[in-house]
């Protein structure tokens, strides 16, 4: 799943990952986030921190209180802010990366995603 | 005899016209003045019968004198009794005429034989035969005795204060004098038929006399019992000692009269006298004790008193406490029904009244203040002549107004009611607030002082305190600034970043899309791709430059294996370099080497200086890291064998977009910034460590920079 709120940022992460064989189910804003994530069952999950409605670290919170009886994989945050503290309270949230935006080419991103998964699955 | 009566005669007389010169206008000084000089006259004529070798003939003449001058001596004592201690008599010019006519004829009436027949000489004593005229002259002096007696008792009666002591003074005297004169020259003579003492009755004319001009000139009063108390006291004090000596002297006598060498009585006396002057004071002081004891028994002692308030006087700080606690004290032990204090401030202005708790105050107002400060010194009620002043210390019952300097100032005023046994204020009452004044003035002042003191320091703490409140709020204000900018920083360079990643992704998609691309088309967006790659990092080390200048950069130091971090930059460093077919070497760190640095910056500046050091170099060049132990350091050496960095340039080197001067035109414009060895000599430092640079143009350039050992 990715959660980004930027159109441009979707259409272009969705086309890599698309063309890369993964099945990506994208997130407009934080909160359709969540209900998506409780639902369960994504392999992954690419997070945003600023969005409407509910930002990345609420949407970590809320996972962390109640998470879904469906697991889901693990989250790495994608953010254009670089702020330490923001960036540690992720990480104890529960994230298990987080990666700038601005310096990460999609191919990049792609290479990133591989190894945090063991194979492309199809959901 | 004669010196004796000279001496009465002169003091007499003295005594009546200092008493006169006061006030030659007033009744009393002056019918004083008459009775003086009547009793000085009595003492010549007195003198005159009693002289040893007279006639028979002048022995007559002489007593007959003398009745004539008693025969003006009781009208005139009753004159002085009705006048007193007024100006004026108070009878009636027809009354007056009549006594006077009176006093005349029984005067007249004395120097004939119609009084004193004859005398009867009979060894040394003298009789005197009464005639049938003696019932006038009797009539004479009973009547106008008992006038006196009864005026003097009406008067007694009525007087209040000075007046009532004034009385007492002259009562004492006439009643002393007179008996003791009608002792020794009326009964003696008349019904002892002893007229030995006679001479004496002038000598006691002394005491009254000098009682009524004492209390005609002084002002203030001794206190009547006092001069009782001392005067037994001494009496008691001389007789005693007399009485021992005597004693002493007759019981030596007995015992030694074996050695009646005059050398044993000698000793004798010396050893008595020696005793009566060691013994003379304490005595004195314990019949001082009894006799106050006995006549002032709700009376205080002066040092008593002037102890206790010494004490009261260092018992407090603050002014309330320590004036009530003050006239409390006053009040209680000089039996006063009311009394108060005005405080004035530096300029003289009245500030408050302090007084005890359960009395109702003063309330002067500002006039009043006014007039009582313009009369100057000490203002003492019994002595004001009747006016404006003396109404209103009547009507606030006001009875001494004692002003309470300093050296300095005026420091306020002592108020003082009239006492409760509604007494005057004596002479030693007076003596004793004197000498309290000053003493009082200096602890009002120095309460007052305390009082300042206590203010100014609350003032200063209060505007310590305000100070205190505007700088925090200050800095408050100053931190939320510093906040601020650095949420705009963060904000802004997010909000840059978004469209710099849109760009790099789409332009990234299209190079390495499906679609085919020609060549020039593939160029064209590659260098679209690389400018904004260089954009991103701008905008990245523009915030790293931001925090850094801030002072918010956050590096957190701690233990890193060396290994674990030069692994994470080979691969990418060794892609760079192989691209440009530079030969790149980077050194193995000893397996356990740990270095105290921050993980994130550490990589950044490797990866900086590695990278720069790839840029300047030209194809085909060399480019080594090396890692060098010493100590508790660990040095990393970065060169290349690029273009190098000319010396005057070096200045700037760490600056923010100090450019180097690049004369060579073959190397091709690298993607970077100015930014980068600023931000990495900073990181350096901020991890504890220091960089320095070694470089020769065309030849090459090292970086060296050092870390803690963990």
């Amino acid at each position: 799943m990715l959660v980004e709120d930027d159109k441009d940022t979707q259409d272009a992460y969705s086309q890599v990952l698309v063309g890369a064989g993964y099945e990506v189910d994208v997130a407009p804003d934080g909160g359709v986030g969540l209900t998506k994530a409780k639902v369960g069952g994504y392999n992954l999950i690419l997070l945003d921190i600023m969005m409407p409605h509910v930002d990345g670290l609420e949407f970590l919170r809320e996972m962390r209180q109640n998470p879904p009886e469906k697991k889901n994989g693990p989250t790495i945050m994608l953010t254009n802010l670089s702020s330490g503290a923001v960036i540690r309270e992720a990480l104890d949230l529960g994230a298990s990366a987080y990666f700038v935006k601005a310096a990460l080419n999609p191919g990049q991103l792609l290479k990133e995603v591989r190894s945090f998964l063991l194979e492309p699955e199809a959901k | 005899m004669l010196i004796i009566t000279v001496l009465i005669i002169v003091s007499n007389l003295l005594l009546g016209l200092i008493a006169f010169s006061k006030n030659p206008k007033s009744a009393t000084n002056r019918s004083f003045l008459l009775l003086a000089a009547i009793l000085s006259l009595w003492a010549g004529t007195n003198y005159g019968s009693v002289r040893p070798g007279l006639t028979y003939d002048e022995t007559l003449f002489w007593i007959r004198a003398v009745m004539v001058v008693t025969g003006a001596m009781f009208p005139t004592l009753y004159l002085l009794a009705k006048a007193f201690p007024e100006k004026t008599i108070g009878l009636s010019r027809g009354l007056l005429m009549l006594i006077v006519l009176f006093t005349i004829s029984t005067q007249v009436l004395a120097a004939t034989p119609l009084v004193f027949q004859k005398i009867i000489v009979s060894g040394t004593t003298v009789t005197p035969v009464p005639g049938p005229g003696m019932a006038i002259f009797a009539a004479n002096v009973l009547l106008f005795l008992s006038l006196t007696l009864v005026t003097l008792f009406k008067k007694w009666r009525e007087f209040k204060g000075r007046q009532k002591i004034q009385l007492n003074y002259l009562i004492l005297g006439i009643v002393l004098t007179f008996t003791l004169a009608t002792l020794t020259n009326f009964l003696l003579v008349n019904l002892f038929h002893n007229s030995s003492l006679v001479a004496l009755g002038p000598a006691f004319t002394l005491i009254m006399v000098g009682f009524i001009a004492y209390t005609i000139v002084r002002h203030n009063f001794l206190d009547i019992r006092l001069v009782m108390a001392r005067s037994v006291t001494y009496v008691l004090l001389i007789s005693g000692l007399a009485i021992f000596y005597a004693f002493g002297l007759f019981a030596s006598a007995e015992l030694f009269t074996k050695t009646t060498s005059s050398g044993a009585s000698l000793a004798v006396s010396t050893v008595l006298a020696l005793v009566m002057a060691i013994t003379f004071q304490p005595l004195k002081r314990l019949l001082e004790r009894v006799t106050n004891r006995i006549f002032y028994r709700d009376r205080y002692d002066t040092d008593e008193l002037l102890l206790t308030m010494s004490r009261v006087m260092a018992s407090a700080l603050t002014l309330k406490v320590l004036s009530q606690n003050i006239l409390a004290v006053l009040r209680q032990q000089m039996h006063i029904l009311k009394a108060g204090m005005l405080v004035l401030d530096k300029e003289g202005k009245p500030i408050q009244e302090v007084a005890p708790e359960d009395q109702p105050p003063y309330d002067l107002s500002s006039e009043d203040i006014g007039r009582l400060q313009t009369a100057g010194e000490i203002l003492i009620f019994d002595e004001l002549p009747e006016g404006d002043t003396k109404e209103m210390l009547r009507q606030h019952d006001i009875s001494v107004f004692l002003p309470l300097r300093t050296t300095h100032r005026l420091v306020g005023y002592l108020i003082i009611s009239s006492k409760t046994s509604g007494e005057i204020y004596f002479e030693q009452d007076i003596k004793a607030l004197a000498i309290l004044a000053p003493e009082l003035a200096v602890t009002a002042e120095n309460a007052l002082a305390y009082e300042e003191i206590r203010q100014f320091n609350a003032t200063l703490q209060s505007e310590v305190e305000k100070a205190t409140e505007d700088l925090r709020r200050a800095n408050e204000r100053l931190q939320e600034f510093d906040k601020l900018k650095d949420e705009f920083i963060s904000i802004a360079s997010h909000d840059l970043r978004t469209p710099i990643a849109t760009v790099k992704n789409f332009l990234w998609l299209t190079l390495n899309g499906q679609e085919p691309l020609s060549e020039k088309t593939k160029d064209n967006l590659q260098r679209s791709y690389d400018a904004a790659e260089r954009t991103a990092v701008l905008v990245s080390d523009m915030l790293d430059v931001s925090r850094i200048e801030a002072g918010r950069i956050e590096v957190k130091i701690e233990p890193l294996e060396l290994a674990k971090i030069i692994g994470e930059v080979k691969d990418d460093m060794t892609t760079n370099a192989v691209t440009k077919e530079i030969n790149l070497t980077i050194d193995e760190p000893a397996p356990q080497t740990k270095v105290m640095a921050d993980h994130e910056r550490l990589l950044q500046v490797i990866n900086n200086l590695l990278s720069n050091a790839i840029k300047f170099t030209p194809n085909g060049g060399k480019v080594s890291l090396n890692i060098h132990s010493e100590d508790n350091k660990v040095i990393i050496y970065v060169s290349d064998s690029g273009i190098g960095i000319d010396q005057k340039d070096f200045p700037k080197l760490f600056t923010k977009f100090g450019r180097l001067h690049n004369t060579l035109s073959s190397v091709p414009e690298a993607p970077g910034t100015g930014l980068g060895l600023y931000i990495t000599k900073k990181l350096v430092e901020l991890m504890g460590g220091n960089i320095t640079v070694t470089s020769e143009v065309a030849k090459g350039t090292t970086f060296t920079f050092n870390l803690k050992c963990a």
